[in-house]
């Protein structure tokens, strides 16, 4: 086998054998070899690995300036070259959880090194920090300790050594929310009714897909005087000046572009069409109207009851999109927005 | 109803002067076929060629697939108000060759194909590479509607599906099958067993993406109680043209419903096998709303079912056909699992693999994310046209494409053993 | 797209006629609209009644861009 891996290993103040919370606002500090935990870490990584460099920070010093500390931090681990680093395990502790979290996912993203840490499920560090780090799930205090170093060890060099990484179940991580595609051993028809039949008898059985949780969005100021605002149109039904020169994909569209409304009295059917391939878009392409109510909102400015409806509409197509994409697309056009001046959104979906 | 499938099992698929099995390989005179297939004026052209498992070949602008079938009777024909004229079918024998597929291909605009490796990285996830493959390549003669077009390749692959069933008559089967029950209202049969039920939602909603229910579109039906029997003998056709190729149930796995043959085994032994709902998903909300009421109506007060297994045809919207026959089913006391599709990104990223996700759907079987990409190998040839637009600049080279491309790879109807994990 | 433009501190009333997904990715403002294949339009009536349909589901957009909400609220 190659030359040993050089592994840095994280840990906070107490663990670090420096004190208990009066020392909690430690800056970061370096020790060569492992110490504390590192020394079970040692055992487990045996002759693959040696611990060169234990980096010790107080908790209380890293939460209170998480930028300020992670910078140091990323100082001292660059320092020793290291191959990967393991961070905790930090148990139910949430300051040294989320320390850890953040120490992984820095020094993975900007060492490009292989990192793994270790909490107990009630610990904030998980929810922040489960999709970009792997966490290995613990017990709730150090008891755990024998448990959980072999399977961080394990896992931590799997990711170096580049090897397939099984599920959470079989590794001991906490799932990171990505769906992978996997052959398993029977059809979807047998295994829905073997479901069914589970259910209808009491017996217990695994769904495999569960409900997510949404995540809350604080909603804007309503737009104060209507008399005086303005007004845009967005929309992801995918209408387009018709022969669609920019190449607006139909499904899984990645662009969105800004066209200039029509007239209040103009025939829209003849110069735009609709390009999405999710539904019958001969309705929408009779009379664009029915998709963007430009005839009534044109009428309001004209009465006055709008000081201006903007000259542009933004369009893309939301056919099969890629929720990524339309979370990018999303922030763009917010930003051209708020450069227009724009005051308020009427945002038509199909 | 009784129904008896005679199965023939095949091992080979040759050329030859007489269309005839011999020996368990099936021969076919290719110019005959060709003959009977070029009456249809649609057609200017056909080119008729045979593939087997493990070739480097494949298969573009796949559109439909079926089997080989022939009713042993006088009267009765499968695939009624196509081949067969339009009566009840599902009683008396039908045979059926196992292990032929035969492949309908074109390419039109607004037509939609997939494709089907038959060897190399890309084979393991279609359960049609695995089949010797008869592939159907008309060409349009000038001038012909896409509409007109779509017709036309049906009748082709159904005219070939009865052609070569026909070679059965007179032959020994390897496996017969009965089906001897009759659905809806009835004595329950002996010990208290569950009596279950298949709520089967399909999408039909304008020519080029529709279902055929003996022969007529099944663009404006109110769900609809039909037998196993039917769905055996071709009274339910894909005529889905113009969508996506994972996201649409292909005649040939409709034909071998794996939903329906498993409850139809399991009959009598854990479960009361009591009905299928046929029920088209309407093309807006409020419409989706009172189908699931409909559908759950008919499996409370007319089927009386326990529980009720659930799929669906498409994409995003119709999740919310799913989720809203399983709620109003569960508030009816009616126990659900279902079958879906997850619509992530590539890598599996994304929080909502469902486009909506009711509280009362927490039985779901998971059919695989549609978008993610797969290694297809180098071919030696293509089959079905020169290219596709998803193939880039050379059909034959080895790729990287979404699973949504490959042919009855993903199965709303659960033909397939691709799932989504967690990871 | 709607809760992207809600960030930069812009009101979006969204029309769509699928309100659980809405309400599920937590939209501020939804508006109730025609149909998928029609959302400020209605088909099954005359062109000037549904001139009047789609007045007045402007005014109800109109309306929810005036109204504070605290939390993910339907207009119908």
């Amino acid at each position: 086998m190659d030359n040993k891996l050089r592994v840095v290993h994280y840990i906070n103040q107490f663990f670090g054998q420096m004190g208990g919370e009066e020392k909690a606002g430690i800056p970061p500090q370096m020790k060569e070899g492992p110490v504390g935990p590192g020394m079970l870490v040692q055992k487990k990584l045996g002759d693959r690995g040696q611990i060169v460099a234990t980096v010790i920070c107080g908790d209380d010093y890293f939460s209170n300036d998480m930028g300020k500390a992670i910078e140091k931090i990323l100082i001292l681990i660059r320092s020793s070259n290291p191959d990967l680093l393991v961070a905790g395990p930090a148990f139910n502790a949430g300051r040294y959880g989320i320390a850890c979290g953040e120490v992984c996912w820095r020094a993975n993203k900007e060492l490009g090194i292989p990192c793994v840490t270790g909490m107990y499920k009630e610990n904030p560090g998980v929810e922040m920090y489960r999709k970009p780090v792997y966490i290995i799930e613990t017990a709730g205090s150090a008891i755990g300790m024998k448990d959980a170093v072999p399977k961080m060890v394990d896992l931590v060099i799997k990711l170096f050594k580049g090897e397939t990484i099984s599920s959470p179940l079989e590794e001991g991580y906490f799932p990171r929310g990505i769906r992978k595609n996997i052959f398993s051993e029977k059809w979807a028809s047998e295994r829905v009714i073997d479901m069914l039949m589970a259910k209808l008898s009491g017996d217990t059985y695994m769904t495999e897909v569960s409900n997510p949780t949404g995540t809350s969005i604080k909603p804007s100021s309503p737009v104060g005087d209507i008399g005086n605002a303005k007004i845009a149109l967005v929309t992801e039904g995918g209408l387009v000046p018709k022969g669609n020169s920019d190449r607006i994909e139909g499904s899984r569209c990645t662009k969105f572009a800004r066209y200039k409304i029509w007239a209040k009295n103009d025939s829209p059917g003849q110069q735009f069409e609709s390009i999405h391939r999710g539904f019958d878009t001969s309705l929408i392409n009779e009379d664009p109207n029915r998709l963007l109510p430009i005839d009534v909102l044109k009428d309001k400015e004209e009465k006055g009851q709008l000081r201006e409806i903007s000259p542009f509409f933004y369009s893309t197509c939301g056919c099969g999109t890629y929720i990524s994409e339309a979370k990018r697309m999303g922030r763009e056009i917010a930003k051209n927005l708020k450069n227009e001046g724009i005051q308020g959104v009427i945002l038509p979906a199909t | 109803m009784k129904l008896t499938l005679a199965y023939y099992h095949i091992r080979n698929v040759k050329f030859d002067k007489r269309t005839e099995i011999k020996d368990e390989v099936l021969f076919i005179n290719h110019d005959e076929l060709k003959l009977l297939l070029l009456n249809d004026k649609n057609f200017s052209n056909i080119e008729i060629e045979i593939t087997h498992p493990g070739e480097m070949a494949r298969i573009i602008n796949v559109l439909d697939i079926v089997d080989p079938r022939k009713k042993v009777s006088e009267d009765s024909e499968v695939f009624p108000g196509w081949i067969g004229k339009l009566g009840l079918v599902g009683s008396g024998k039908t045979n059926v060759l196992r292990n032929v597929s035969i492949i309908e291909t074109g390419s039109m605009d607004g037509f939609f194909g997939g494709i089907i490796d038959m060897g190399g990285m890309g084979s393991q996830y279609f359960p049609y590479s695995r089949t010797h493959n008869i592939i159907l390549a008309p060409t349009p003669a000038k001038g012909v509607h896409p509409t007109h077009y779509a017709k036309s390749l049906k009748m082709a692959s159904l005219k070939t599906s009865v052609y070569l069933g026909e070679t059965t008559l007179n032959l020994h089967p390897d496996e017969m099958m009965t089906f001897d029950f009759a659905l809806g209202r009835r004595k329950s049969i002996g010990k208290r067993l569950p009596r279950v039920g298949y709520i089967w939602q399909v999408l039909s909603h304008y020519k080029l993406r529709e279902i055929f229910y003996y022969g007529a579109t099944s663009n404006h039906f109110f769900p609809l109680l039909i037998s196993p029997n039917e769905i055996f003998d071709g009274a339910v056709v894909s005529g889905h043209y113009d969508h996506s190729p994972a996201l649409k149930n292909y005649t040939k796995s409709i034909l071998n419903h794996p939903i329906v043959m498993d409850l139809c085994w399991r009959h009598g032994k854990d479960l009361d096998f009591a009905g299928i709902v046929f029920s088209n998903e309407p093309p807006d909300v409020e419409g989706k709303k009172w189908n699931a009421v409909m559908n759950a109506q008919i499996a409370k007060s007319i089927l009386d079912l326990d529980g009720v297994i659930i799929t669906k045809e498409g994409g995003g919207h119709t999740d919310v056909d799913l989720m809203e026959t399983c709620k109003q089913c569960e508030n009816l006391g009616i126990k659900t699992a279902m079958i879906d599709i997850e619509m992530l990104a590539p890598e599996g990223e994304g929080d909502y693999p469902f486009v909506v996700f009711e509280a009362e759907a927490n039985a779901v079987v998971s059919a695989g994310n549609v978008e993610e990409r797969v290694l297809i190998s180098k071919m030696d040839r293509v089959i079905g046209g020169k290219n596709m637009k998803e193939l880039g600049e050379d059909a034959k080279a080895e790729n990287s494409v979404s699973l949504w491309l490959l042919a009855g790879a993903i199965s709303e109807i659960g033909m397939s053993k691709i799932t989504g994990k967690m990871f | 797209m709607a809760n992207e433009i809600e960030k930069e501190g812009i009101p979006v009333a969204l029309i769509t006629t699928m309100v659980t997904t809405a309400k599920m990715m937590n939209v501020s403002r939804i508006v109730v609209g025609g149909g998928i294949t029609h959302p400020f339009g209605n088909p099954e009536m005359s062109p000037r009644e549904e001139k009047e349909f789609r007045k007045r589901l402007v005014e109800k957009a109109l309306g929810a861009l005036k109204s504070e909400v605290k939390k993910s609220t339907i207009f119908s």
